[in-house]
């Protein structure tokens, strides 16, 4: 039998192979056998018509003998699928409006969903590119709320709760020296700003300080030479540093002899050993570090100003620590038995930096996705956008059921006819099946090269720097393929199914019969209706949730552009600088200052010119502890900043009290001290401010003089809290040069940088921008969210008002013959207007009253991203209430307009 | 076509017979189909008459089990022929069905020579 069925395949297959040679020869072999016949019958003696009519008659149905040998070499699956993909394709072009709606909704949908899909996909879950990341841990320890205050934030740890991850360099030791049985613990530090001299170019780069064991215990290969080992991680170890293959390609253009060249960084000569592999783009994606440098070797580079930590210092946690676990150890008890020698080392030590009390213990997070930083900076705007996609999504789904209802529910007489004449049921839906995997193959495809596009738009929001290190983003993995092949089989099957659905009970002679007069009569059309109705419904309520929201966004980038930071953004340009380290005295960018200023201050076009430690909106502001009252130990923290000359009157802070900044303020001690609004009605609402002293971790060791008092800015962040903040005049701290303009400020970046060069020759001037810029950057996240909403509420809105205008056009072609006769009995223009567009704003308003509920209860989640505009504003429901009704009236007249201009005559012939 | 399944069965009795037939209708030799119609009737000395048309469904379904094989010949009025053969796997079926039917014939000549 088996034998049969496989001999049997094989004919078969080679009857499809030769496709139209088969017929013929059917044809052939039959005829051969009438005409045999035929010539049998003239030698018996009948005439040549009786014989060839006798010979066909004996012969039987010649067609359908045919036919039926034809199904015997057939497959019967297979010819169905390939006849139902060229009927599918017929009625495709046959209604190219159609399936052009259909596609395009499909391409959008599916697009924003992949380019969402794989920013998530990269950002929050992909796996570090390490061999068996699962045994990754970061390491995080707890303690109550004042231990946390003694070590510093460290960018990417805090997803676990706010435990912090950063721990000193004594505790990683110990830890690391304990827990060899469970676990191998790595330290790292935070990517920093170094300055590279190779070749006599100075540039910056980030390097990370890493442990001697990082790339073992992370089990990060290398490209080229060697990675750093522990024997490099010692003190007096020759220096070494291990470039990303990144840097390597940008800075030295994959130079293939770099290993063994010696590189200055912070004016320390460093020899590279090794390129690490491509794949590997730092623990932290957002913040790719462009070399490692062992700990140890930390302490041989120059660090001006504070801009360098001391890693081996027993002060302060500036390293996170990530371990390997050990085969088949399991999380818990790794984590049991390095909080247990955690609290030994506290007992034991000296002078400990975390105090022992009963929280103090280690907790242990999965290191496989690296810190994640990716996943706290867009964790929020990024699910938001998700959900935003999500309900697009919806809404095109309802759109093109709708679509598909109307369209089925239109071709209720094809369907009739096809059942009358025998088609099976089953068929029937194999058919509208197959016409369903057409559309959403085609849309499905389109949506996948959309959102490629939309993957690298969407990156380019979030992190310009991303696109140009290309990283891993935006190429579809397989989740992300998945989910298009999944949404893909969803639609196939809603096409299929929905069409099947409404069409199951049609009765062919009812149907046939009924003519679409009777509305009464046809069940099938009453049945798509009603559901079409409701999906219409839906899709307005989604749609006004959509532009609610949208229109909050809108309005908080309006407040927040617009919104007054306390100083002039506008004609400021901002130079950052740093002395060139190699060999140099690093005082002696203090000494020429002056020098520069002078020189700066000389360019046609500049207005003013000062200096500050911190650029204004940019990072490198500094919090610092202010130590309250008269040495009783309790402290705060606040903000400080080192600031130049004539500081606010070249930022335009009004000043409130006191006196100005004049040169010669800033000592190598600072005496003197500025304080803001929100500082003195914090420390002093009672009291003059003026003349009292202040001591300020960082601002010397003795108190200083509060000299003045400004109004408040957000010079560090626009959306965050106006903290209390002390100004002090610095010299060494000057990182940054302010410079007032009077023409466009990126029109003097160049001669302002020339300038800069001739004050001093040993300055690295870098980060040359415009301080718009920085306003730009700071409320990416808003314009963005508000982008995507618009863009996706614009959409929604254009899908509902094209659903609208499906069921109601719909409706109207159904309803022609009752039109008709209402006409005939003496209905007028007026009367049939409202009657099509009573129908349309009925559904609208349902759909607006439900979605203004929706949103009611909804927008509380976008109060995050919202500035100077509560999620309830009235103004901004009542403008999305206005515009969807607005449209759905619209999308309503044109059909509406259409019934009227029936003509009763030509409408009851036709029945 | 008939339908329902108490008459299914004579039908397969019927085809299942035209199938032997043709099996020994190529014993000697290969033939075309009208050959095999024709040997048959003159066989059978004109008793029985193949449904000339049915004799193709027939022949296709017994090459597609892989009892028959095909060539393509030209006829003796130089025309464009299919010849069937018998293959080994035929020639065991048609041994099969014809003890086959010599025991149901036996049978049935018993039961009708019963008093």
């Amino acid at each position: 039998m088996r034998h049969d069925t496989l001999s049997a395949l094989r004919l078969r297959l080679r009857a499809l192979w030769r496709g139209r040679q088969l017929d013929r020869d059917l044809e052939d072999e039959m005829a051969l056998h009438v005409a045999m016949r035929e010539d049998a019958n003239r030698a018996a003696g009948l005439d040549p018509e009786e014989a060839q009519a006798a010979a066909r008659r004996g012969f039987g149905n010649l067609l359908l003998l045919r036919e039926t040998c034809r199904d015997l070499w057939t497959f019967r699956p297979l010819e169905h699928v390939s006849r139902d993909l060229r009927y599918g394709l017929r009625m495709l072009r046959r209604d190219p409006g159609f399936t052009a709606v259909v596609v395009l909704t499909l391409a959008l949908a599916v697009g924003a969903t992949t380019a969402v899909f794989s920013l998530l996909d990269a950002g929050l879950l992909r796996v570090l590119p390490l061999p068996e990341p699962e045994r990754l841990v970061l390491l995080h320890w707890t303690g109550t709320p004042e231990n946390r205050t003694a070590t510093r934030r460290f960018p990417g740890c805090n997803e676990v709760s706010s435990f912090d991850c950063s721990v000193p360099y004594m505790t990683y030791e110990g830890l690391s020296g304990a827990a060899q049985g469970v676990a191998e613990i790595a330290a790292f530090s935070e990517p920093q700003e170094v300055q590279i001299v190779s070749g006599g170019e100075a540039s910056l780069s980030d390097s990370q300080f890493v442990s001697g064991n990082f790339f073992s215990v992370l089990g990060l290969g290398v490209g080229m030479g060697r990675g750093v080992v522990p024997s490099d991680d010692a003190s007096g170890a020759e220096p070494v540093a291990v470039l990303s293959h990144e840097y390597w390609r940008q800075r030295f253009g994959g130079d293939p002899t770099i290993v063994g060249r010696l590189i200055a960084v912070n004016g320390a000569r460093l020899s590279v050993v090794g390129v690490a592999n491509e794949e590997f783009h730092g623990l932290d994606a957002t913040h790719p570090p462009g070399m490692w440098i062992p700990l140890h070797a930390a302490t041989l580079l120059k660090t001006p100003g504070s801009s360098l930590d001391n890693f081996l210092s027993d002060d302060a946690g500036v390293l996170a620590a990530i371990a390997r676990l050990r085969q088949g150890v399991p999380m818990d008890q790794a984590r049991n038995e390095l909080t247990s020698r955690f609290r030994q080392l506290l007992a034991q030590s000296p002078k400990p930096s975390v105090k022992l009390d009963a929280e103090a213990g280690i907790l242990l997070s999965s290191g496989a996705r690296g810190l994640n930083a990716l996943r706290s900076l867009y964790y929020k705007p990024l699910r938001l956008i998700e959900g935003l996609v999500g309900m697009v999504l919806l809404v095109a789904c309802a759109n093109i059921a709708n679509l598909l209802l109307a369209r089925a529910s239109s071709r209720r007489r094809e369907i009739a006819v096809r059942l009358a004449i025998g088609a099976g049921r089953k068929r029937l839906v194999a058919q509208m099946t197959t016409e369903g995997f057409l559309i959403s193959f085609l849309g499905v495809g389109a949506g996948l090269v959309l959102g490629r596009w939309g993957t690298a738009l969407l990156a380019h929001f979030l992190e310009p720097a991303l696109t140009a290190g290309a990283l891993a983003w935006g190429r579809p993995t397989t989740a992300v393929l998945g989910l298009a092949i999944g949404m893909a089989s969803f639609t196939t099957l809603v096409f299929g199914l929905v069409p099947a659905w409404v069409s199951r009970p049609v009765d062919p002679a009812r149907e046939l019969h009924s003519g679409g007069l009777l509305p009464a009569g046809a069940s099938l059309g009453e049945r798509a209706g009603h559901l079409g109705v409701w999906l219409v419904t839906g899709e307005v309520a989604l749609t006004l949730v959509l532009i609610v929201g949208a229109g909050l966004l809108v309005r908080t980038v309006v407040n927040v552009v617009s919104f007054d930071p306390g100083f002039r953004t506008d004609h400021l340009l901002t130079l950052a600088m740093s002395p060139v380290l190699a060999g140099s005295d690093t005082a002696k960018m203090a000494d020429q200052l002056d020098g520069i200023r002078t020189r700066v201050q000389a360019v046609p076009g500049v207005a003013s010119v000062t200096w500050a430690s911190a650029p204004p909106l940019g990072s490198g502001w500094e919090l610092s502890i202010l130590w309250l009252g008269d040495g009783d130990g309790k402290i705060e923290m606040v903000e400080t900043l080192g600031i130049g000359p004539r500081f606010f009157e070249v930022m335009k802070i009004p000043l409130l009290a006191g006196r100005g900044v004049e040169p010669g303020d800033e000592t190598s001690e600072p005496h003197f001290a500025w304080v803001n609004r929100a500082f003195v009605e914090r420390y002093h609402p009672n009291s003059d401010p003026l003349g009292k002293s202040i001591r300020v971790a960082g601002l010397g060791t003795s108190s200083v003089e509060i000299v003045g008092v400004v109004e408040n800015t957000r010079y560090s962040m626009i959306l965050g809290d106006i903290r209390p903040t002390v100004f002090s005049p610095t010299r060494s701290g000057a990182r940054n040069l302010l410079v007032r303009t009077a023409v466009s400020p990126l029109n003097l970046a160049a001669v302002v940088e020339h300038a800069v060069r001739q004050g001093s020759p040993r300055v690295l001037v870098h980060d040359v921008r415009d301080q718009r810029q920085s306003v730009d950057e700071q409320t990416s996240d808003a314009r963005l969210l508000a982008t995507t909403a618009l863009a996706f509420g614009g959409m929604a809105l254009l899908l509902a008002a094209i659903g609208v205008y499906g069921v109601l056009s719909y409706s109207v072609s159904r309803r022609s013959g009752e039109l008709a006769v209402r006409m005939a009995l003496g209905a007028v223009r007026a009367d049939i207007l409202r009657l099509v567009l009573g129908e349309g704003l009925r559904m609208t308003v349902l759909g607006a009253v439900l979605g203004t509920l929706a949103a009611v209860g909804s927008t509380r989640l976008l109060a995050g991203f919202l500035f100077g505009v509560r999620p309830l504003d009235p103004l901004t429901f009542a403008g999305a209430i206005l515009l969807l009704l607005a449209l759905a009236t619209v999308a309503a007249y044109l059909p509406a307009n259409r019934a009227t201009r029936v003509d009763p005559i030509v409408a009851l012939r036709s029945e | 076509m008939l339908r329902g399944k108490a008459k299914e069965s004579p039908q397969e009795l019927l085809r299942g017979t035209v199938d032997m037939l043709i099996l020994k209708a190529l014993v000697r030799e290969s033939q075309h189909g009208y050959a095999i119609a024709e040997w048959i009737r003159q066989a059978s000395e004109d008793v029985l008459h193949v449904e000339e048309g049915a004799l193709y469904p027939a022949l296709h379904r017994l090459e597609l089990r892989g009892l028959l094989s095909s060539t393509w010949g030209t006829s003796d009025a130089n025309r464009r022929a299919k010849y069937y053969a018998l293959t080994p796997a035929g020639r065991k079926q048609l041994g099969a069905e014809a003890d086959e039917w010599q025991r149901l014939a036996r049978a049935i000549g018993r039961v009708m020579l019963a008093t």
